[in-house]
């Protein structure tokens, strides 16, 4: 009896809780309703939906102290302790909206940034390969941001009244140190990777980290693709060649070749060329990536690529009054292999070994020259993220350098040296809150040719100004070895540097962000001479200097799939410079004062068809006219291009297809980059000259892809 | 002394059945107002109890799946992109969690396929590339682990039948997959009442179209 007493006291006890009701209402900072909030007594099934007014309420059988919890996608999770004695009402609940990935303060000053994962970038690396009038090159696509001038007849990366050589390309953090294919005098390059090869990139265009050196403007990171997500094969066909690639993927292991065979002659034929071609260019190159995921946060990456090009021309050289044969051969390899791995929570290993061997083999009449480049870089980097908000990057690389020329012109010279570069750097980033960012760093170089030591700074930060606005500041001191073409005649000079001043306001909201940059740069220590070529190495010194200063505007706006997008690019800039023969400071003849870029990209689902354009202006630029007394004085006519790509996927054969078509200058704007002057007057007292123009006025390109 | 003890061996076992009763009848009835769902509302109301469950229940893989479900579902039905890709976060964290307790269920790759897509429509251009090799590889994992879960096969049949033909999809490739599909969801028992068990009868509207 006793025994069953109990039973039915213990029933009693666990059923006989008291009910309280909780109720009231979930408002935000603004004071409007937030509806589909979670609350809830923590610990406990009871809880209930904030409903479209925001309102909630329900019963509980908990009682006591307990805790109320209030939970939303896109607010910062609410707790508050409650006394739950009797029925509460009325209870008021503000959600604190919870600053997103999207909207965190990011240091941006000089950067975009183009990628997949993050969400706070600009850029797609579609974008990058989609680019109407880029061809398909990275650096042609980066030439339609801000910051870059357009310079038709380089085809390079000309930065912020920077040389291209002061331009860096870095894959997977490893130096890539020729970028580009070989150049005929006159005749633009491009890049030589694919921009299908990355999944993301960042092109700065100052103020960069101090894991980077040896560049003055810029620098381009490439970060090329984990595991190939399945084992596919392509082939395509285009007016200027073949293409092929297979790639296969294991569980932890991809392996990915590709191939190609590229021949301008039908182009040519079909498109006018302002240039007596002896021999149409012709590229083969090959690619091979291996991939293996070594652990849950562990990647082993390798990358080879191997490539021959070569050409010939007739080149109607004014500047010596005579027409030349000019042949060119260039084999380029380039070798990387990197791995990264978390050692534990707290570190993360990045290394990497990269070789470059470049050979390149100019004929000129019956005079070559012959030219070789070979780099080899290793690079250890350990990051650190025990303190919270805080990363720490310290790293070292070396960089064996070798440079060796052989001219056979009225006789045999050999011009070579060596250069050994070790760096070291440290930098580190702290979050200080969710709105203020700070960067600080220190890189160290030594040179053994030129056998120096320096030390430089950078810094940055980011302040947010607003849910969507934020500015952010860098400053940065630069060092870059003179180029080759100086250090094979003299090691007695100093490395040339340039310091960076950069402010950058950004707005992003949704699909549009305004981004406005000013910048200030200044240039010294840069190699100046009195006469070109000159073997005597009195002839160089390092006196010369510059500046450039600017403003580079950016608008995009990126609708949802299926509608516009497109971006506007302007960069102003007032750049001067005294250096190689200039006998006073002048703006150089590869910066035109005004860069405009609107890009346009649009996907129509119903045809399958993608459509982009581009339009691109550039002001006149400076050249030297010697039959005026001033340098420099000359001013072409402004640069205009407009093109287009249009890209169709559907079925051919049973396969899946896809039809390219690229059309550049499709308006036939007559551009001019300059002029050639003859270095001695004719019988009237007159330098001739002539005019420095694109290969062929259009240039129409097809590519037919078959997907297996 | 025998008190004592019938005392608290009865006071265990009253209050173990009680729980478990408890999450039996609380899943229940959650499960009875999600499967009467329409609207957005509705089913986050049914995404937060699952939530609210599956925080005191942290052996129990199926209130976190029922939670992922009812905010996939959200991201089918609202069209605003921009709120798409935080909530399908959410979405992913339920369903990462659900992994660590039942690493080799079937049903949770199945619904791993069934959050791709909706990461996709986000961006097509961009995405496509990425998260279709995705689906396919969590539905292969999905049929290896449980040939008999129909939802592998009618998810990869209405995937392929909204695809356009020029990436080889259509209701002619799709057709072999739903027929597959119907025959799995014909013969499917779920392990309990509360086990996942959704999908036949959309299987056979969508198969009305084809």
């Amino acid at each position: 009896m006793k025994t069953r007493l109990i039973i039915l006291f213990q029933f009693l006890i666990l059923f006989a809780h008291a009910q309280v009701e909780i109720s009231g209402v979930v408002q935000s900072e603004t004071g409007s309703p937030i509806t589909g909030v979670n609350i809830f007594i923590q610990g406990t099934y009871d809880g209930t939906t904030s409903d479209s007014l925001g309102v909630f309420s329900f019963k509980t059988e908990t009682s006591g102290e307990q805790t109320l919890v209030a939970s939303c996608v896109g607010f910062e999770t609410y707790g508050e302790q409650l006394n739950l004695s009797s029925n509460i009402s009325d209870l008021k609940i503000v959600l604190i909206e919870e600053i997103s990935e999207l909207d965190e303060v990011i240091i941006n000053a000089g950067t975009f940034e183009a990628s997949d994962k993050k969400k706070s970038v600009v850029l797609k690396p579609l974008d990058v390969a989609l680019t109407a009038g880029a061809n398909g090159d990275i650096f042609g696509a980066f030439g339609k941001l801000p910051g870059s001038h357009t310079v038709g007849e380089e085809g390079r990366l000309f930065v912020r009244g920077g040389e291209s050589y002061e331009t860096k390309t870095f894959m997977d953090g490893m130096l890539v140190n020729t970028p580009y294919y070989s150049k005929m005098p006159d005749l633009p390059t491009r890049g030589r990777f694919s921009p299908i090869l990355f999944n993301g990139s960042v092109f700065s265009t100052g103020g960069y980290s101090a894991e980077y050196g040896q560049a003055l403007s810029s620098i381009v990171a490439l970060n090329t693709v984990a595991l190939e997500p399945e084992t596919k094969s392509s082939i395509s066909v285009l007016s200027v060649g073949l293409q092929g690639s297979h790639a296969k993927r294991w569980e932890n292991t991809s392996l990915s070749i590709s191939g190609e065979y590229l021949n301008t002659a039908l182009t040519n034929k079909i498109f006018k060329q302002n240039v007596e071609w002896l021999k149409v260019p012709v590229i083969v190159g090959s690619t091979m990536l291996f991939r293996h995921k070594t652990s849950e946060t562990g990647m082993l990456k390798s990358f080879a690529s191997f490539n021959y090009d070569t050409s010939s021309l007739l080149y109607d050289n004014i500047e010596q009054l005579t027409s030349q044969e000019v042949s060119l051969g260039n084999k380029n390899l380039y070798s990387n292999t990197t791995y990264n791995e978390m050692l534990n929570d707290d570190w993360m290993i990045q290394t990497g070994i990269a070789v470059n061997i470049d050979r390149e083999n100019m004929d000129i009449n019956s005079d070559n020259i012959a030219t070789s480049r070979n780099s080899s870089q290793l690079k250890l980097t350990l990051s650190n993220y025990s303190v919270k908000d805080v990363t720490t990057t310290f790293g070292a690389e070396a960089l064996v350098y070798k440079y060796d020329q052989d001219i056979d012109m009225d006789g045999n010279f050999n011009l070579s040296f060596d250069n050994n570069l070790f760096a070291g750097f440290a930098e580190s980033e702290w979050k200080v809150t969710k709105s203020f960012a700070l960067k600080a760093g220190l890189r160290t170089e030594y040179n053994s040719l030129i056998n120096e030591i320096n030390v430089t700074p950078r810094l940055s930060a980011a302040v947010k100004t607003g849910k969507s606005s934020q500015l952010s500041a860098a400053y940065g001191k630069f060092f870059q070895n003179p180029n080759d073409d100086y250090l094979k005649f003299t090691d007695e000079l100093a490395p040339e540097t340039s310091t960076h001043s950069i402010l950058t306001w950004q707005y992003k909201k949704d699909s549009r962000t305004l981004r406005i940059e000013a910048y200030n740069k200044n240039y010294s220590d840069l190699v100046k001479f009195d006469e070109e070529f000159s073997v005597e190495p009195g002839n160089y010194n390092n006196t010369g200097s510059g500046y450039s200063r600017g403003i580079d505007v950016f608008w995009r706006d990126q609708k949802q799939f299926g509608k516009a997008d497109y971006w506007i690019s302007y960069s102003w800039i007032d750049s001067k410079r005294n250096y190689r023969d200039y006998p006073v400071k002048v703006t150089p003849h590869y910066v035109s004062k005004h860069n405009l870029s609107v890009v346009y990209k649009q996907y129509f689902t119903k045809i399958n068809s993608f459509i982009s354009g581009s339009y691109t202006f550039a002001s006149g630029r400076p050249y030297n006219n010697p039959n005026t007394p001033e340098f420099m004085a000359g001013k072409t006519k402004t640069y205009n291009d407009l093109s287009f790509g249009f890209t169709h996927l559907f079925y051919l054969f049973n396969t899946q297809t896809v039809a390219h078509v690229i059309v550049n200058n499709a308006l036939g704007f007559k551009n001019v980059f300059g002029y050639n002057y003859a270095q001695t007057p004719d019988n009237n007292g007159v330098y001739q000259s002539q005019p420095i123009v694109p290969g062929q006025k259009r240039l129409i390109v097809f590519l037919l892809s078959f997907q297996l | 002394m025998k008190t004592l003890l019938t005392l608290i061996f009865s006071l265990v076992v009253l209050t173990a059945a009680a729980q478990g009763k408890n999450y039996e009848t609380a899943m229940t009835a959650a499960l009875e107002k999600m499967k009467s769902s329409e609207t957005v509302a509705n089913f986050q109301e049914a995404a937060n109890t699952f939530e609210r469950i599956s925080m005191t229940e942290t052996k129990e893989w199926l209130p976190l799946y029922y939670a992922s479900y009812s905010i996939i579902v959200i991201s089918y039905i609202d069209q605003d992109v921009n709120k798409k890709d935080p909530s399908l976060d959410k979405a992913q964290q339920f369903l990462d969690n659900a992994f660590k307790i039942a690493p080799n269920e079937s049903e949770l790759y199945s619904l791993q396929a069934f959050l791709y897509p909706s990461r996709i429509t986000v961006d097509p251009m961009t995405r496509g590339m990425e998260y279709m090799p995705k689906m396919n590889a969590a539905l292969d994992k999905a049929i290896a682990l449980n040939p008999e879960n129909p939802r592998s096969y009618y998810l990869r049949a209405i995937t392929l039948f909204n695809m356009p033909e020029q990436f080889g999809g259509g209701a002619e490739v799709a057709r072999p997959h739903f027929e597959t599909a119907k025959e799995k969801f014909d013969k499917f028992e779920p392990e309990s009442p509360l086990h996942p068990n959704w999908g036949k009868e959309i299987n056979e509207m969508e198969m009305k179209k084809l």
